[in-house]
Order: structure tokens, then C-alpha cells, then sequence
């Protein structure tokens, strides 16, 4: 390797990288090392069956076929086509101009108010209402896919009865008699299986029918609810009280095995309040900055973002609550009152004891301002118990809210599920309704619900696929969407919001509301006639129609939120609860089993392309879930997991517990707890064209509601398999600059500038706590080279100047620029989902992704910095970075790829033959090239099978951006869609299309963005948003020494340590 | 040894290279002519479901053509007028025409689901972004004018059966965005047929192209490219091409 003169210098000076991507990088195997050199990983893993003799075969073929095509009829004059205007032109349809609806998602976790956007009446893209206590303006993964799921073409088309197609006709006449049975019956035999919250009107339609038919039972079944945190507060603080969290006074955060950033109740708006205060733009600022600790096994996004992270298993969360309590009442002076006796007895090793110190200290002196939250693999006590805290801690009232409901006590959901297990087991149950849950595949394995559901003499299900449920029930409903359904539902504050729908129903499905309305005998049929009942009859607060009009145009209704107040703790009984409980402390024999939810939730949006491609934030593994290892655990076992040219090969272990098992690859993820080994959720389903067979389903290892398995025995099943991984996937060499040799550097006298270009850490991610800040305040510029060897005399925030030989370029007017805040950035990778949605980006499947040839305009990479057992992971947006003399520009042979006047590094799609030689250039490797028909629009062929699936599918795409075909290099383009769709409304206005204000173009990344950690805007202009953040001393140019001048610049990452822990 | 090619041969080099230079030049002009969207899209007049006549109706009648295609001012398509619009006239005028036999069919259905099947004229390639309400009013303030309709559609008033009358083509577009000053008039004169410029407006569209550069293009002023004058309204890839 030294006599390589063309390996990186790091790498000939033995140096290891200090930020690494995966075990092998850190390591510098060759496997890694050689695709940093390459544009693509390309030719790592070969396609199977296909090789170039084929391809020549092939297009020796396709010309022989092309000439034949071509005699036939020279297509001249191009094919007639049609314009069909509406009979009546609806109000305020624009042909060609979108539309935006309010409208709300329903989940069990609380609503989330979205704004829809619609081409001429199909939706087309999910944006969150800023209106919306939850949403705030921003959306999450989960929100942004479901666009896609509507148009889903194996959603179910008619109703199913025993399997076969039959007809809604014939399911009303079935309900009828079968309900006219069971009412007379009092109801007795009916049950029913919902999620958490059917909405006002849903809940309001279940009563009536319950109180018809008092014996018919209710069970509850969501795998996404917040469970553990409402029993929880149940014990806290009476029943159906209700936690709110609010970070906006908070300095320090305790999140004990919680991913509250990115999933559970009002994550988005916690995540927003906690990216606000890490942008710092002065060190001054730092003074704001809000503090994270974390304790988990799993690696989340939250604990990613922790500025100090313990590894602790799921089953010493007890342990180590009960250790801090402790600490805190004796060491630190809170007062825990009668709770005092109940956290005596737990013992944890040194470093979690250190930890526990540091951090009990910190709360302590942050008392008013500091908050612990549980996570929900965290047993209902502890979430209790971390109430309690809060309140000794002075957060009552502030950082935490109580908001009592009806006063109903509230049935644990895995309790609830095996009641109706044992019922349906001893043939209780007789006819059994379930609304959109999918049991069959969520339950746990341990309940065998499938066998029990057998018993039952009538299934109904509805739901808006089959699912594994559908299949075996007697009647398969077909619900519709909730873009295609009016409904209600409310958020976690109890903020209500109207459900309406954007289009009728694609595959005749029938809401959620007129199906409740039905089985509980309403005449009504409309489902929006059932939701005014709810909320426009006399006394109703939206009986008005003005206020309707308001409530449906805002996306919520005002006033509607739950009372809050600081709560009246029940110590005694959060005492008696938490007190018996005994943490577990795995070991190697006796793992732990986690089971998390990650970008698919529960399964339920595993079917959606987008999702399966969309790698999963740490382990960055894509179309395939494995069970992640630590690299502690892997050594000590003998696995062997890693990148052997780039395709990750595998061991395949087999866990089992309790006579329960499953086979599974494994995955080995630094910073996991080293006992604990994860798996995500949502893999492993039998039904689907998209989801089955991927992965593995966790379920069946489970035996609780909390996700989290004991004494669990890994065994090695000899087997090896490939995983699809994109964790080095484009990754760029950290010091690119190679001209020079490291011997002709050494001969170098020191200090000349040649020297200092070729040697020296160049960082591409750039961080430093915040005293290292107040030390060096130019710790983001360093490693920078000399400002006159690259710099050509601007000030920092305007766009460079290049000496080219032909054109004297002028910058003046409009010219755009970005920033990412990788200090607020926490990871959640919604920016990637955003833009796919918006710009038409093609899934490629998971054979494409191995071969390194994923579509996504933006990819998040997410590094490791330290030790491989205990590092730290930072994560860094990369999308275009739309470079001032950007290396793609001159080596297009066909001028595909310009600059424009404004700045943005633009892409003809259609003068671009496809060479491929910008990719090659690019030094962010950030261009994505179609090597095939991924769009499936192709004008010669498409298979049958795409065919038909796109019929449906390809409504959701955007009409404003062209739709790539093979052999078309693609990318970032800034949404220049939405740049120019601001420039003709300012034109139509009569304003200057040259001068838009600030904020008028959002990029699809910077508006779905939870954190505002994406800045878009005008740097000429020395006031808007962007170019004030680019005058921070944070502000650097990644590869700057390439003298590229990268338009969209970094925001190095702060990181708000404790001096103690360090 | 005799000879193998009778003399008269000795011609055929010189034939071929005649040959191959006609050839050459017959092919490049072929493509360069036959195939380009002057010969093949200029005069497209396909045989629309209605005999509409829009000499009639915008000529004759000196209907303003937002009467029909009301969006031109407010999306990217100017619009097709839906059967409605068609009614509010024809429910009193010649309802008995049997021209209007497929449009009274289209009303007639009341599900408002049969549309009068128009063939398409004008139409650019999907991945040509073009935008009817920026192109009716450019510039801003008193420098505010228009392109007008018979610019890109020809004189419609004269026309019994549309044609295209222009290629269409991106040179074409790019023709009056390197020099849009011909091309501009009065906004309140858009939809005007046959209007011509006199010298005053002449002198003040010069002056209003000039804002409509980018403004890299020297604040107004044309600027020197290849020693060429030329002058830029958005120009750029990133303007129709997304």
C-alpha cells in the first residue's frame, strides 16, 4: 500500500479516519478503502446472470428490432392526442396548478395535521400543517409515505367473503342479519378489535352501538401507541391522565431508552423545540443550548443526537432510574417524599455509576429546567417513576403537563390483546370485528392469536389492504384511505382536527366512520354527514358554518385541546409500582432481545417501496432488517458480519427464547449496548409484492408489549447471507487532494503551501463541544487551506468569482444558496422521503441497491467518531452541493449540465446522453444515474407486470418534474420546480420575479425538515435567513480545498458536554 | 494481361465522390428540414369533433379569447372551455345546428362525465415546462407588457379550423428570449389580433426587454457574446427545463 502513489495520504501517513462510516472504513480494509476512489461502487457485486457479452447480445438484438420498428411507420408526425375538458369546470380548479388541502392523519399516537398537496385532484405530495400543535409545519416518514400507499395497487378492490371476491351488497345484507342477531342477544359473542382512538365520531358511533349491545366487548390492539407511557401516567396520575412534554424551558434532557425524536407522541414538535436551541451561530449562544443525555441499548436517532450516550441494557432502565432518584434525593437535596424507600437497592457498574452521578448532579442544578422521558420499551413503573421525577425535579406545570380525560382506566394494549386471545381460546367470541389492525402479523408470538382467531365462527376485518389478517378472516372489508375519507381524529394535546378527503375512493373502500356508522345502525351512510353530526349539531362547536368552513381551511379546531395542569402526583402508588420491580442485567448466554420500530413502524408501511429503500438511519441497511450485534458481542461469539467487496455478508444466527425462535443475519452496529441485540420491526410479512419476503418478523420472538425479550440464547446456524447496506455507499475520501505524492510532499521544505495542501486533516464533518469552541473559534475552518490559494477574493456569504477564459461572469440579483445545520440536523432522514416525493425519484429494488446505484437526491451519512464499542454517530445530509465551479460542468460533453443565471448547477434531462463523466467528477458524489427503466415509463417496452402496477402508482407523481428515463443522470436540482413556480406567482402578481422575498421558496428537504436544520435562500441578499447563517463562524465548505466553491455550505456540529463526563 | 474495368471506369472515383457529397448534403438537409418542426408541426390541423370556427367567434363575433381560455392568465395551460361555457350562449344561438350535435351530447348526459374530445394542436414535449401566465404579463410596474396571443397561435380570427402556426421548436422560443423586444405590446393589447407597433412603443419595448435580462447580463444593456450583441430574457436550462 505505501508504494501506491495514488492512495490517499491519510492512509500513507498510517492515519485512521477519525469520523468512519463502518467498522471496515475505521479499519481502512481494503474493501472500503478501494471504493473511496471509485464513482460509483460499481462492479462490486456483478448482477447475477448477466454479464457484458450478454448486454452486447443484447443490443445487437434491440438494434436489429429497432431498424424492424422503424420501417413500420416513421413517427414524423407525432401520434394525435386528445384534450378533454371538463362539462362543468369545478370551482377553483386551475388546470396545471396545485392545490392545498388541510387535512389529518389519524394515529394512535395523536393526529398529525398535514397539508396535502393535489394535481387536478389526485394528492401528490404530504407536507405538515403549520398550524397543528404536532406537526408545526413539519412531517415525519410516516406521513410522507402514506401518499404512496394510497396509490398502492394491491389495495383490496371489493369486499372478500371466505376468500372469494363478492360485493358490497352483499356485505350489507350479511350485516344486517348477522347484527340483528346479535342485538338481540344483547351482543353478547361480538367483540371488537380497534386501535387506540377511532376519532369523535368514531368513538361516538362506538358507544351508541355498545350501548345497544352492552355485552359486545371492546379490546384494543396498536403496536405504535404511546402504551407504556398513558399506564405510565395512569399510575401517575389517576386514569386516562394524560403526560404532555414541552422542551422549550428545558436545559437538561434525560431520554432513557426513548427515541422521542422521531417517533411517539408530538415527536416532531419535541424535536423542533430541541433542534432550536443547538443553533448557535455565536459561542455566546451556547449559553441556550439544551442539554441531552441518553441511556439506551438500541441505537437511536435520539441517542445519536445525546451529548452523552450510556449503553445500557433495556432491562437495566429500572436499575439505573432507581439509581438516579436515589442519587438525587441524597446527594443532590430533591426532595422525594413517601418515593424515597422505592428506589433503594439498584447497583449498576462503574461507568453507568459515573454516569448516573454526572447526570443526577446536572438535573439537579438545572432543577425548573431539567426532564427525564421513558421510552416505551420501559415498563409503565418506570415511565411512572420518571413522572415523579419530573415533578421533584420542578418540571410540573412547565416541561411537563398533566391533562385528565373521561376518568375511564385505561387497559394496557398487550393486556387487552390476550384477553381477547383467551376469549376467542375459549370460544367466547362469535363474531369478531377488526378495523384496521393487523393482529395476525403484530401480535406477539407468544399469544399464538392465529391459532385462537381460528375459533372464532365469524371474522370481520377492514382494512385498507388484505394483510395477513384479511386473509384469514371470513369477511375482508376494504377501508379507504384516510386521503380518501372525511372522518376526525385528535392529537396528543386533544387538539381535534376534521379529516377530509382530497379524492373519492380508488378501490370502492368505505371509511372507518360509515363503517362504525353501519354496525352501529345509523341510517347514515355518508361519512361526512356522520362527522357533522358529531361537531355541527346544535351546541357543537362547529354548528356554525363558518366555523366548519374555518375548522376544515385551518386543518384544526380551535379550542379543542385538552386542559392541562400540573397534576396531582400519586406517589404512594407510583411507589408501590415501581418498588418490586428488578431490573435484568443480560449477558452473553442470556441476551436481550429488542425489537424497535424503524422506518416500516409496525409493518405497516412495509409494503411502501419508498420506505423499504430508504436505509434505515444508523444501520443504513436497506431492503433487508437483520439482527444488529455490537462488534463486542460478534468477537466475543465468533460472527462474522462485514463488507467483503462492498456486499455485506453475513452469518445467520438463530435466537430462541421460551421454545420460540427465529432465524435471522446478523449486522454488527458499534454503540450498541453489548449484550442486547436488536432487530427492526415490520420485516418478514407474507403478504405484499413489495414486502414479502424481506427480512424477518420479530414478532414471533415477543411475549410482551414492550418490544423487549430476556434470557434470550444466540446459536450459529452456519448459514451466511448478504445484506444490502448503503453505510459506504458514495462515501468521499476525507482528503481528496492527490496531486502530490507523500514523497514529494516530505521533499517539500516546511510550511510551503504545496505541503499544507496535501497533508493535514480535512474533516468532512466538523464538530467541537462547546469549550473546545470558546478555545479555538475557528475549529470549523480548520484544516482549511489557505484562503488566497482558493478563496478568490469575496466576501465569505457571495458566491466566488472563477476566473473563466471566455465570459466575465457577474454575479448580481438572485443567487441561492444553502445551509445545513449539522447542530440541529438530528438524522430522522425525512429530507430523503421528502425529496423523492416530490421530485418523481425512482425506487430501485434491492438488487440495484447492492450494486450501489440508489436513486436518492439526498443521502444522509451517518458517521461514527471514537472507539468502535462506544463511539459517538453524527449524521450529515449530503445533497447537491451546487458548486460555483463545479467539476460536472466542463466535462459534459453535451452541455447537459449548466450553470444558470441564478446560481443552481441545472440538469437538461434531455440533452443528456448519459456518459456518465460528470458522476465521475463529482467529488460528493452525489449524481444518481438511471441505468435502467427505473420509472417504468419506457417509450419502447414495459413489462406486463410494471405495467399494471403503474397504472396506479404513477398518479402520485409530480407533474412539475419531469419523469427520468434510462439512461439520464440525475440530482439535486435545489426543487427548481418550486423556484420557478415563486418566480410566475410573483410575475403574475406584477412583482419583480427577480427580487422574491426571503422564505418564498422551500425546498422539499427544508419544509418536511423537523429542525429547520435545512436553510434555503438568497446569499446576494446580506438579510435573508441564509446568508446571515453563512457568516457564522460554524459555516464551512465541505472539500473546500478543491476550490469547487460549494454553494451549499455546513453549519459544524456543537456539542454541549458535560466537563464531567468528557 | 488485359484489361480488367473497361476505361469508362475511370469516371467512377469521381462519381462517388459527387455521389457521396449530394448524398450527404440530401441527408443533412433532410433531417435538418423534413424532420425539423418548421415542415413537420407548422400547418398541424387535425379534424376537430366540432366544426368550431374561431373566425367566427373571435374574429367576427370579436370574442376575447379569455372568454374560452380563461386560465391564460392564471396557470400554465390556457384551457380548454368546458361545455359550460359553450352553453351559456348555444342554450339560446343555433341550438338546433347540427354542428353542435357532439357538444349538445356532452350536455346532454348531465353525469357531465362525455367531454368533447378536441385533438390537441400545441403541444410540447414532457419534459418542456411552458407557462401561459408568464408569458401574458412580463416585467413589473411600468415596465410591465405582454406577449401576446397571436405572437405564438398566428391570426386566429382568421382561421376557420386552428392550425399551429409556429414550430414550437426550442430555437424558435429561444429566438425571442435572446431578443423579446419585437415581440412585446401593451398588456391591455394581448389578446389583440393584427396589432402592429408604432415607433413610440417601438423605443419603449427596447426599454423594457432590457429589464427583463437577468441580471447578469449587464443591468439592462445587451452584452457581447462571441462578438455578437445579444440580449437575454431567462435563458437558462433551469427555465423550462425541471
Amino acid at each position: 500500500m505505501k508504494n501506491n502513489p495514488y492512495a490517499p495520504l491519510g492512509e500513507q501517513l498510517g492515519q485512521k479516519p477519525e469520523y468512519w462510516r463502518s467498522v471496515e472504513h475505521k479499519e481502512q480494509h481494503p474493501s472500503v478503502t478501494e471504493t473511496l476512489e471509485v464513482e460509483f461502487p460499481a462492479g462490486i457485486t456483478t448482477p447475477e446472470g448477466f454479464n457484458r457479452r450478454d448486454a452486447l447480445k443484447l443490443a445487437g438484438a434491440s438494434m436489429a428490432l429497432g431498424a424492424l420498428a422503424g420501417c413500420d411507420a416513421l413517427p414524423i408526425r407525432r401520434p394525435e392526442e386528445e384534450i378533454l375538458p371538463f362539462v362543468k369546470q369545478p370551482e377553483h380548479l386551475i388546470p396545471g396548478v396545485r392545490q392545498y388541502y388541510a387535512t389529518a392523519m389519524p394515529r394512535s399516537e395523536g393526529a398529525l395535521g398535514l397539508v396535502v398537496e393535489a394535481h387536478e385532484g389526485r394528492p401528490t405530495k404530504i407536507e405538515g400543517n403549520p398550524n397543528h400543535p404536532s406537526s408545526l409545519g413539519a412531517s415525519d416518514i410516516w406521513a410522507q409515505a402514506e401518499v404512496l400507499k394510497l396509490y398502492d395497487p394491491e389495495r383490496a378492490k371489493s369486499p372478500k367473503n371466505g376468500g372469494q371476491a363478492s360485493t358490497w351488497e352483499k356485505w350489507d345484507a350479511f350485516q344486517k342479519e348477522q347484527f340483528q342477531k346479535l342485538a338481540a342477544a344483547q351482543g353478547k359473542g361480538l367483540a371488537f378489535l380497534l386501535e387506540e382512538d377511532l376519532g369523535p365520531t368514531g368513538e361516538r358511533l362506538l358507544k351508541a352501538l355498545t350501548a345497544k349491545m352492552p355485552e359486545a366487548k371492546v379490546y384494543r390492539w396498536d403496536p405504535l401507541a404511546a402504551d407504556q407511557a398513558s399506564m405510565g401516567a395512569q399510575v401517575a396520575f389517576g386514569p386516562s391522565a394524560r403526560v404532555h412534554l414541552d422542551l422549550s424551558s428545558v436545559k437538561v434532557v434525560f431520554s432513557l431508552d426513548s427515541d422521542f425524536m422521531v417517533s411517539g407522541p408530538d415527536h416532531l414538535t419535541l424535536a423542533r423545540q430541541f433542534g432550536a436551541s443547538r443553533v448557535v451561530n455565536t459561542h455566546e449562544d451556547t449559553e441556550k443550548m439544551k442539554r441531552l443525555y441518553a441511556a439506551e441499548a438500541a441505537l437511536t436517532v435520539t441517542g445519536s443526537n445525546a451529548d452523552h450516550r450510556l449503553r445500557l441494557a433495556s432491562g437495566q432502565g429500572v436499575d439505573l432510574l432507581k439509581a438516579l432518584a436515589k442519587a438525587l434525593a441524597t446527594s443532590q437535596g430533591v426532595d422525594l417524599g413517601e418515593l424515597a424507600p422505592a428506589v433503594e437497592g439498584a447497583s449498576l457498574d462503574a461507568t453507568a455509576a459515573k454516569f448516573v452521578a454526572a447526570l443526577a448532579k446536572d438535573l439537579a442544578a438545572h432543577k425548573g429546567q431539567a426532564l427525564i422521558i421513558a421510552g416505551e420499551r420501559q415498563p409503565a413503573a418506570v415511565h411512572a417513576l420518571a413522572f415523579a421525577l419530573n415533578e421533584a425535579l420542578g418540571a410540573s406545570g412547565t416541561a411537563q403537563k398533566v391533562s385528565l380525560g373521561d376518568g375511564t382506566a385505561r387497559v394496557a394494549m398487550f393486556d387487552s390483546l390476550s384477553q381477547l386471545t383467551q376469549a376467542l381460546a375459549a370460544g367466547q367470541v362469535d363474531t369478531l370485528v377488526m378495523v384496521d389492525v393487523n393482529p395476525v402479523y403484530t401480535a406477539p408470538g407468544s399469544l399464538k392469536f392465529a391459532d385462537a382467531l381460528a375459533k372464532a365462527k365469524t371474522v370481520i376485518h377492514a382494512g385498507v389492504w388484505a394483510e395477513e389478517t384479511g386473509e384469514k378472516a371470513t369477511w375482508h372489508l376494504p377501508l379507504a384511505h384516510f386521503l380518501e375519507s372525511w372522518g376526525d381524529a385528535r392529537a396528543w394535546n386533544g387538539t381535534a382536527s376534521v379529516v377530509q378527503p382530497l379524492i373519492l375512493p380508488l378501490f370502492t373502500g368505505r371509511s372507518i366512520v360509515t363503517l362504525m356508522g353501519q354496525l352501529a345502525g345509523e341510517a347514515e351512510t355518508s361519512d361526512r354527514k356522520l362527522v357533522e353530526a358529531t361537531w355541527r349539531a346544535a351546541g357543537q362547536p362547529l354548528a356554525d358554518l363558518k366555523a366548519w368552513r374555518r375548522a376544515l381551511h385551518d386543518g384544526v379546531i380551535k379550542d379543542s385541546a385538552r386542559a392541562t395542569q400540573p397534576g396531582e402526583l400519586k406517589r404512594a402508588d407510583v411507589a408501590a409500582a415501581v418498588g418490586p420491580l428488578k431490573g435484568v442485567t443480560p449477558t452473553k448466554d442470556a441476551l436481550e432481545f429488542i425489537a424497535v420500530h424503524g422506518h416500516a413502524k409496525d409493518g405497516r408501511l412495509t409494503n411502501v417501496s419508498w420506505i423499504m429503500e430508504l436505509p434505515e438511519s444508523m444501520s443504513k441497511l436497506s431492503w433487508d432488517n437483520a439482527v444488529l450485534v455490537s462488534p463486542s458481542l460478534a468477537k466475543e461469539l465468533s460472527i462474522e458480519s462485514g463488507v467483503r467487496k462492498n456486499s455485506y455478508t453475513a452469518d445467520v444466527v438463530e435466537l430462541s427464547v421460551d421454545g420460540r425462535s427465529l432465524k435471522a443475519p446478523t449486522f454488527v452496529l458499534p454503540a450498541l449496548a453489548p449484550t442486547s441485540v436488536v432487530l427492526v420491526q415490520g420485516y418478514g410479512r407474507q403478504k405484499g409484492e413489495v414486502a414479502k419476503g424481506i427480512g424477518v418478523a420479530a414478532n414471533p420472538l415477543l411475549s410482551n408489549g414492550l418490544g423487549v425479550e430476556q434470557k434470550v440464547k444466540l446459536t450459529k446456524t452456519g448459514d451466511t447471507q448478504s445484506l444490502c447496506s448503503t453505510q459506504d455507499h458514495f462515501s468521499v475520501p476525507g482528503n481528496p487532494f492527490k496531486e502530490l505524492t507523500f514523497a514529494k510532499m516530505m521533499s517539500e521544505p516546511m510550511g510551503a503551501k504545496e505541503r499544507m495542501l496535501g497533508l493535514g486533516e480535512r474533516p468532512l464533518f466538523r464538530s467541537a463541544s462547546t469549550t473546545q469552541w470558546g478555545k479555538d473559534k475557528e475549529f470549523a475552518q480548520k484544516g482549511n487551506v489557505p484562503e488566497e490559494l482558493v478563496v478568490l477574493g469575496t466576501p465569505k456569504q457571495q458566491p466566488a468569482k472563477p476566473k473563466q477564459p471566455t465570459d466575465a461572469p457577474i454575479y448580481e440579483g438572485q443567487q441561492w444558496g444553502m445551509t445545513i445545520d449539522l447542530s440541529s440536523c438530528i438524522g430522522c432522514n425525512i429530507c430523503a422521503i421528502a425529496c423523492v416525493a416530490e421530485n418523481n425519484i425512482p425506487v430501485v429494488g434491492r438488487e440495484q441497491v447492492l450494486l450501489g446505484r440508489e436513486m436518492h437526491w439526498i443521502r444522509v451519512d451517518r458517521y461514527f467518531i471514537g472507539d468502535v464499542d462506544t463511539p459517538t454517530a453524527v449524521h450529515q445530509p449530503l445533497p447537491c452541493m451546487h458548486c460555483e465551479s463545479a467539476p460536472c460542468e466542463p466535462v459534459c460533453p453535451v452541455s447537459a449540465t449548466t450553470h444558470d443565471e441564478e446560481g443552481i448547477n441545472a440538469m437538461a434531462y434531455n440533452r443528456c446522453i448519459g456518459t456518465r463523466y460528470c458522476a465521475n467528477n463529482c467529488p460528493y458524489k452525489v449524481r444518481r444515474y438511471n441505468y435502467l427503466d427505473f420509472t417504468h415509463t419506457g417509450n419502447v417496452y414495459v413489462e406486463p407486470y410494471w405495467k399494471e402496477r403503474m397504472t396506479t402508482l404513477k398518479l402520485q407523481r409530480n407533474p412539475d418534474v419531469t419523469v427520468r428515463y434510462r439512461g439520464v443522470m440525475e440530482k439535486c436540482t435545489y426543487c427548481t420546480q418550486r423556484i420557478e413556480e415563486a418566480k410566475v406567482v410573483a410575475k403574475r402578481a406584477g412583482h419583480d420575479r427577480k427580487a422574491l422575498p426571503d422564505g418564498a421558496i422551500t425546498p422539499a428537504c427544508a419544509q418536511a425538515c423537523p429542525t429547520q436544520a435545512i436553510t434555503f435562500g438568497n446569499i446576494n441578499d446580506l438579510e435573508s435567513r441564509v446568508s446571515k447563517l453563512k457568516v457564522s463562524e460554524r459555516n464551512y465548505e465541505m472539500l473546500q480545498e478543491l476550490n469547487i466553491r460549494p454553494r451549499t455550505t455546513y453549519l459544524a456540529r456543537v456539542r454541549n458536554e458535560n466537563g464531567e463526563l468528557v | 494481361m488485359a484489361q480488367i474495368f473497361p476505361r469508362k471506369m475511370n469516371e467512377t472515383p469521381r462519381l462517388a465522390v459527387w455521389g457521396t457529397l449530394l448524398g450527404t448534403s440530401f441527408i443533412v438537409f433532410a433531417f435538418y428540414w423534413w424532420a425539423s418542426p418548421y415542415n413537420t408541426d407548422v400547418g398541424y390541423k387535425p379534424k376537430q369533433p366540432i366544426a368550431y370556427s374561431h373566425a367566427l367567434h373571435a374574429g367576427t363575433l370579436a370574442m376575447d379569447c379569455r372568454y374560452c381560455h380563461a386560465y391564460v392568465e392564471r396557470g400554465p395551460h390556457a384551457g380548454v372551455p368546458p361545455t359550460q361555457v359553450c352553453m351559456n350562449c348555444h342554450t339560446q344561438v343555433k341550438k338546433e345546428s347540427p354542428k353542435l350535435e357532439v357538444l349538445l351530447k356532452s350536455w346532454a348526459d348531465g353525469k357531465g362525465e362525455t367531454s368533447v374530445a378536441w385533438k390537441r394542436i400545441h403541444k410540447l414535449p414532457d419534459f418542456a415546462f411552458f407557462n401561459h401566465s408568464a408569458h401574458v404579463g412580463v416585467g413589473f410596474g411600468e415596465n410591465r407588457a405582454a406577449i401576446g396571443c397571436e405572437t405564438c397561435h398566428g391570426r386566429i380570427d382568421t382561421m376557420e379550423e386552428v392550425a399551429q402556426a409556429q414550430p414550437l421548436s426550442m430555437s424558435w422560443c429561444l429566438e425571442c428570449h435572446s431578443n423579446p423586444a419585437p415581440n412585446l405590446r401593451p398588456v391591455e393589447l394581448v389578446t389583440a389580433m393584427g396589432w402592429k407597433a408604432d415607433l413610440a412603443w417601438l423605443a419603449k419595448a427596447q426599454s423594457i426587454a432590457a429589464t427583463l435580462h437577468p441580471p447578469g447580463s449587464l443591468s439592462g444593456a445587451a452584452r457581447t457574446v462571441n462578438g455578437k450583441l445579444e440580449t437575454y430574457a431567462t435563458a437558462s436550462c433551469s427555465g423550462c427545463h425541471r
